[in-house]
């Protein structure tokens, strides 16, 4: 399947969403799709051409089974429970880019400071799986202040930021703590714009340059930690 | 707030593991897409397992959909269809398919409208009857260019070509 030129492509992509494309030539696209970009907006585009055809089919009401063998596949305790959102419950969506360890509590390691105005009672380390720590953020909930430093370089596209997170108790949303700093070994210092002490988490999503346009994480969630009070 | 925004800011609270929103957003769109998956796969238990997996894909994934690309309807719309294809490629469904549920489309004078796009029905409209045929058994009832050239009683090649001009003739008309 050559794909370089643009009339094929437009084709196998509206193949592909009418369904007329099938077998392993399905598959084989399939396989460009997951990196295309291009594809994957010309699959989009096709997605909501035809999409109105699907408007006037008939309904069909599932069984309540279908709902239980789902709660019971996903892992929730009981259906129907846990009507609030448990906002550390966050996973990480994409493999490969995830995983979280973390140094939790005081660091012993660190040196007295000598700065009364930050003592860090909060330290994560974000480490990625494929890359090694990426960021350690230390916090003082007393005085609300956070001082991030970039461990490794970060790259990212320029229309691309990383936003920090602030998790709250269930049924709260969380609360933007700003951007990451994504240059090695840049210390970024700031007082936070929440009740540190009244998170329950921290994590990090993917977001638009200038970070969430909705005030919400609008991206996936690369990194997220628990914070144990 | 109409019906697909509802639906995206579930989609967004879902990504944020808000199970309370993933039960909404089950509620507010499950029959909907049920009745997709039975279209396609014409098999009631089929449909619901497709529709399970789509519901699955779906709480994973919330959090890789982005507003901005596509409509929260059109997005879970796509994963269901997706996965009722792929479950069609176990089974091996014997034509006639189910002459009842057929009749109810495409046959003239019985298109998609009310709650449909405007757009499109005009432009289904202008494509031939065995084009506009072709396009929307495929899309809407899953048939493959073989399925379609022994309903239709018409050469493969006939239908394949059939259908590439019906896409690219569509396209042309909502590009105008």
């Amino acid at each position: 399947m050559k794909l370089a030129n643009s009339e094929l492509r437009e084709e196998l992509a509206g193949q592909y969403v009418l369904g007329t494309l099938r077998g392993r030539a399905r598959d084989r696209f399939e396989v460009y799709l997951r990196q295309d970009e291009d594809l994957q907006r010309r699959v989009a585009a096709w997605e909501e051409r035809l999409q109105p055809m699907l408007d006037d089919v008939s309904p069909v009401r599932p069984g309540p089974e279908v709902w239980r063998d789902l709660v019971r596949r996903l892992g929730f305790e009981a259906a129907g429970q846990s009507a609030a959102p448990r906002w550390w419950a966050w996973r990480p969506v994409f493999g490969v880019l995830a995983v979280v360890l973390v140094v939790g509590g005081l660091s012993l390691r660190e040196p007295v400071r000598q700065n009364l105005l930050f003592m860090p009672d909060i330290n994560v380390t974000f480490v990625d799986e494929a890359r090694g720590p990426l960021w350690r953020i230390e916090a003082d909930s007393v005085n609300n202040r956070v001082e991030i430093t970039v461990l490794d370089e970060v790259a990212l596209d320029a229309d691309r930021a990383m936003e920090l997170w602030l998790l709250r108790d269930a049924g709260q949303a969380p609360v933007s703590l700003g951007l990451m700093p994504l240059n090695r070994g840049a210390v970024q210092s700031f007082r936070a714009a929440a009740q540190l002490s009244l998170g329950t988490g921290l994590a990090v999503s993917l977001e638009p340059a200038g970070g969430s346009p909705t005030g919400l994480p609008t991206g996936p969630v690369l990194y997220a930690q628990q914070l144990s009070s | 707030m109409d019906e697909n925004e509802r639906i995206e800011a579930l989609l967004a609270r879902v990504a944020l593991r808000d199970r309370a929103a993933f039960r909404e957003l089950y509620d507010a769109t499950a029959a909907h897409l049920l009745g997709v998956a039975v279209r396609i796969l014409r098999s009631r238990a089929q449909a619901e397992e497709a529709l399970q997996d789509a519901f699955v894909q779906i709480w994973q994934n919330a959090a890789t959909y982005r507003a901005e690309r596509a409509r929260g309807n059109t997005w879970m719309n796509s994963i269901v269809r997706y996965r009722a294809l792929d479950l069609l490629r176990r089974q091996s469904r014997e034509l006639p398919l189910d002459e009842q549920a057929v009749a109810q489309w495409p046959d003239e004078g019985q298109r998609p409208d009310g709650g449909a796009e405007p757009r499109l029905e005009p432009c289904l409209e202008e494509l031939g009857e065995q084009q506009r045929a072709c396009v929307t058994l495929a899309f809407v009832e899953g048939y493959s260019h073989q399925e379609l050239s022994t309903r239709m009683d018409t050469p493969l090649g006939t239908i394949k070509s059939w259908v590439r001009r019906g896409l690219d003739r569509l396209r042309e008309c909502l590009e105008r």
